[in-house]
C-alpha cells in the first residue's frame, strides 16, 4: 500500500532526454543569435541580450541536467495481470492505473535517438486516452508489448 | 426487405443546397462585397457595362445555379439498398463510396424532421456506428417519415422490416406512453428562464450598446445618445427594464423552439428523446452506451432545486455546441430525482447511499495560498501606490473567495455504492452531481503536489468516453484515506491491498 511502482526506465534515458534538452537548446541559441543581430544592428540596449544569455544558460542546465534525472528518478512502472500502474511528473506527480480490460491497442515507437540507444517507448491507447512508458531497452519493450496485448485480450470485465 | 437501389425524395436536393449555402456563406458573402466594390468596367467591352447591383444580382445567379447544380448531382448519384440486416449507402461526387452498415453494428438511429419535411411528411434518418467518423455515419437526407420509422424498428428493434407496421409501433408506443416523461409548457418556460443561455444573452445585452457606435452612423449614435441623456431617471429605469425583458424573452422563446414538445420514453434498452418546435429531433441512446449522467443546476437554480440532466454518450455526432453532452431532460424537480433515476437509469439507482465529504484541510490550505499570493502582489503594487479603498478592496476579493470555498467545501462529497461512483462538485458556480459507473472510467489518476503530498491531499483525475476525444472529470482535495478507499473500489480489491 502506498508504494510507487517497482520499475524503473532504463538508465540511458536519461542520455536521451539530454539529447532532446540539447536539440531544444541548439534551436533557442540559434533564435538567440537571429535577436542578438537585431538588437545590435538596431543598436538597442545590449541588456536585452545579457537577459535572454541568462535565461538560455539557465533552460541548457534545466532541460540537459536537471530534467532529465528528476524525471528518470520519478518515472516508475508496474504491469499485473489486471492492471497497469504508472508513475509520472516532475514537480506534480501523477500516478494512473490503466485496467487491461481498458486497453484498445499498445504500440511501440523508435525515434533516432532512441534507435542509437536501443531504446523504444510504449504506448498504451484506451478509448480516449493514451499514456506512455517512454525509454524501455527494446527487447523489454518488445516483451512488454506482446505481455499487456496478450493480457488485455484475456483479462475478463465485470 | 427492398432488392433495389432507392433514391432520396427530391427535396434532399433543396436540403443539400441549403447546407451548401450555410457552409460556404462566408465565401459568397466575401464574392458579394468584392464584386459590388471592384470596377470591372476597364476589363469588360462596353455592352457589359453595368451598374454594382446588376453584378452582384449576376454573381448570385451563378453561384446558386453551380450550388444547385452540384446539389442536383449529389442527390442524383445518391442510393441506397435495405437488407434484411444491412443498409447499404453509395454516394460521392467524383469518388464514388460504398458503404454497407451492419445492424448489429448500428448503436443507434436518429430521426430529425425540419419544417421542410413536415410538409411532405418526411423525415431525416441518421445512423451511427462505432466508426471513427467525427459526422454522423449514415444519412438518408430525405425519405418517408412512416418507413424512417420502420427502419428504425428493423434495425434496433431486431423486427423484420415488413413486420414493423403501423400495429407494431402503436403496440410499442400504447406500452411505453404510460411511461414518458413529457414537459410541459411551464415547465419549459421555468427551464428556459434559468437556463444559462439567459446570462449569456444579458451579457450580449450589456456589450451590444457600447458596440453600435461602430455600427451606427456617427450623427444618428450622437443624437440619439444626447436624446437618452435628457430623458428623466425614471424613462432610463423603464427603458433598461424594457430592453433586458426583450433579451430575456429572445433566450426564453429561442429555447422552446429548440426543446419544445420535450419527451424523453424507454423502450427496451433504448432512451428516445424527442424535441423540438421547427426542427423536430429524436435521438435514441442504448443504456450501455452512456458513460456518465450528470445532473447539473446553475444558480438561479439552486434555491429551488431544479436540476438539468445530461448524459455523456459514446457514439453518435460530434457537436461543439454540447461539448459531447447530449441533454437528456431539461428540469428535474429534487423530488422527482429518484423516481427519474429509477425509472431512465436504473443501473445508476441506489438507495441509502452514504455521502463523505473531502478534508476540510485542503480549502484551508487553497484560502491560505490564495490570500499570501494576493497580499503579496498587493504589497508590491501599494509600494508604488496606496488608497485605503483598494484595501478594503482586497479584503473584499478575500472574504468573496473565502465564502466561494467555503461553498465548495459544503456541496462536495461523494458516495460508492456498488459499482458506482456518485460525487457532487462546484464547476463555473454550477452544482453538479455526476454519476459514473467504474466499468467505464477508461483510467484512474492520482495528482499530488509536493505541499499536497505534506498535507496527506491530492487530486483524482479519470476519463470517460464519449463521441471524440472523452470526457476528463477532475475531483480534487481528497485525503490520501479517502483516496485508498475509492482506488480499492476502482481496483475491485478489498480494503488495504491496493496500489495508489
Amino acid at each position: 500500500m502506498r508504494q510507487p511502482p517497482a520499475f524503473s526506465l532504463d538508465k540511458q534515458a536519461i542520455k536521451v532526454w539530454q539529447i532532446h534538452g540539447g536539440i531544444t537548446f541548439g534551436l533557442l541559441l540559434v533564435f538567440h543569435l537571429i535577436f542578438s543581430y537585431i538588437v545590435v544592428r538596431f543598436e538597442w540596449s545590449y541588456v536585452f541580450i545579457v537577459i535572454t544569455s541568462v535565461l538560455i544558460v539557465l533552460i541548457f542546465i534545466i532541460q540537459t541536467w536537471l530534467i532529465p534525472k528528476i524525471r528518470y528518478r520519478r518515472f516508475r512502472y508496474e504491469i499485473s495481470d489486471e492492471e497497469i500502474y504508472i508513475q509520472r511528473g516532475i514537480i506534480i506527480v501523477t500516478r494512473t492505473l490503466v485496467p487491461m480490460t481498458r486497453i484498445q491497442h499498445v504500440d511501440t515507437t523508435q525515434g533516432p535517438v532512441l534507435k542509437r540507444y536501443k531504446l523504444m517507448t510504449v504506448t498504451i491507447s484506451t478509448a480516449a486516452t493514451t499514456h506512455e512508458i517512454p525509454a524501455l531497452s527494446e527487447g523489454e519493450a518488445d516483451g512488454l508489448r506482446n505481455e499487456i496485448a496478450v493480457l488485455a485480450r484475456v483479462t475478463d470485465d465485470e | 426487405m427492398m432488392n433495389n437501389f432507392q433514391r432520396l425524395h427530391p427535396l434532399a436536393i433543396l436540403l443539400y443546397l441549403l447546407t451548401l449555402c450555410k457552409q460556404s456563406f462566408w465565401l459568397i458573402f466575401s464574392g458579394v462585397l468584392f464584386v459590388g466594390t471592384f470596377d470591372f468596367h476597364p476589363y469588360l467591352p462596353e455592352v457589359l457595362h453595368v451598374s454594382s447591383l446588376v453584378m452582384i444580382i449576376l454573381f448570385l445567379l451563378i453561384t446558386f445555379s453551380l450550388l444547385g447544380g452540384l446539389s442536383w448531382y449529389r442527390w442524383h448519384r445518391f442510393r441506397y439498398r435495405i437488407y434484411e440486416d444491412a443498409i447499404q449507402i453509395v454516394q460521392g461526387l467524383l469518388i464514388r463510396r460504398d458503404r454497407t452498415i451492419k445492424a448489429k453494428n448500428i448503436h443507434s438511429m436518429n430521426i430529425n424532421q425540419h419544417i421542410f419535411h413536415q410538409v411532405f411528411n418526411l423525415a431525416e434518418l441518421k445512423i451511427e456506428t462505432a466508426g471513427s467518423d467525427l459526422q454522423v455515419d449514415g444519412e438518408l437526407k430525405a425519405i418517408d417519415e412512416r418507413f424512417a420509422h420502420q427502419l428504425k424498428r428493423q434495425f434496433t428493434a431486431g423486427l423484420p422490416l415488413n413486420e414493423a407496421n403501423s400495429n407494431e409501433l402503436a403496440h410499442v408506443n400504447a406500452e411505453s406512453e404510460s411511461g414518458d416523461w413529457k414537459v410541459s409548457i411551464y415547465r419549459l418556460l421555468t427551464a428556459g428562464l434559468t437556463t444559462g443561455r439567459i446570462g449569456a444573452l444579458l451579457a450580449v445585452a450589456f456589450i451590444l450598446p457600447s458596440e453600435l457606435i461602430n455600427l451606427l452612423p456617427e450623427g444618428l449614435y450622437e443624437k440619439s445618445e444626447s436624446w437618452v441623456l435628457h430623458q428623466p431617471v425614471i424613462t432610463w429605469m423603464l427603458g433598461i427594464m424594457f430592453y433586458v425583458s426583450i433579451m430575456i424573452a429572445i433566450g426564453v422563446i429561442s429555447y422552446l423552439v429548440t426543446y419544445g414538445r420535450f419527451t424523453l420514453k424507454r423502450e427496451g434498452d433504448y432512451l428516445i428523446v424527442k424535441h423540438g418546435l421547427i426542427e423536430k429531433k429524436e435521438t435514441q441512446l442504448h443504456m450501455n452506451r452512456i458513460q456518465a449522467v450528470t445532473f447539473k443546476k446553475n444558480l438561479l437554480r439552486m434555491p429551488f432545486g431544479w436540476y438539468g440532466c445530461y448524459v455523456d454518450f459514446a457514439g453518435g455526432e460530434v457537436d461543439e455546441k454540447t461539448a459531447g453532452r447530449q441533454l437528456l431532460f431539461p428540469l428535474v424537480k429534487r423530488r422527482e430525482l429518484a423516481t427519474f433515476i429509477q425509472q431512465f437509469l436504473p443501473d445508476y439507482y441506489a438507495v441509502n447511499r452514504t455521502y463523505r465529504m473531502t478534508d476540510s484541510l485542503g480549502y484551508f490550505y487553497r484560502f491560505a495560498r490564495f490570500t499570501l499570493m494576493i497580499v503579496l502582489v498587493s504589497g508590491v503594487g501599494f509600494y508604488f501606490y496606496f488608497r485605503w479603498w483598494l484595501v478594503f478592496v482586497l479584503f473584499t476579493i478575500i472574504a468573496l473567495r473565502g465564502a466561494y470555498y467555503y461553498l465548495d467545501y459544503r456541496i462536495k462529497c461523494y458516495a460508492i455504492q456498488s459499482n458506482v461512483l456518485m460525487f457532487h462538485y462546484l464547476l463555473k458556480l454550477s452544482s453538479c452531481y455526476t454519476l459514473v459507473k467504474r466499468i467505464h472510467m477508461l483510467d484512474f489518476n492520482r495528482i499530488e503536489s509536493p505541499a499536497m503530498r505534506k498535507l496527506n491531499l491530492c487530486h483524482l483525475k479519470f476519463t470517460v468516453m464519449n463521441n471524440f476525444l472523452g470526457t476528463t472529470f477532475k475531483y480534487g482535495w481528497f485525503s490520501k484515506k479517502q483516496m485508498y478507499e475509492i482506488t480499492h473500489w476502482y481496483q475491485k480489491r478489498k480494503k488495504n491491498s491496493g496500489t495508489i
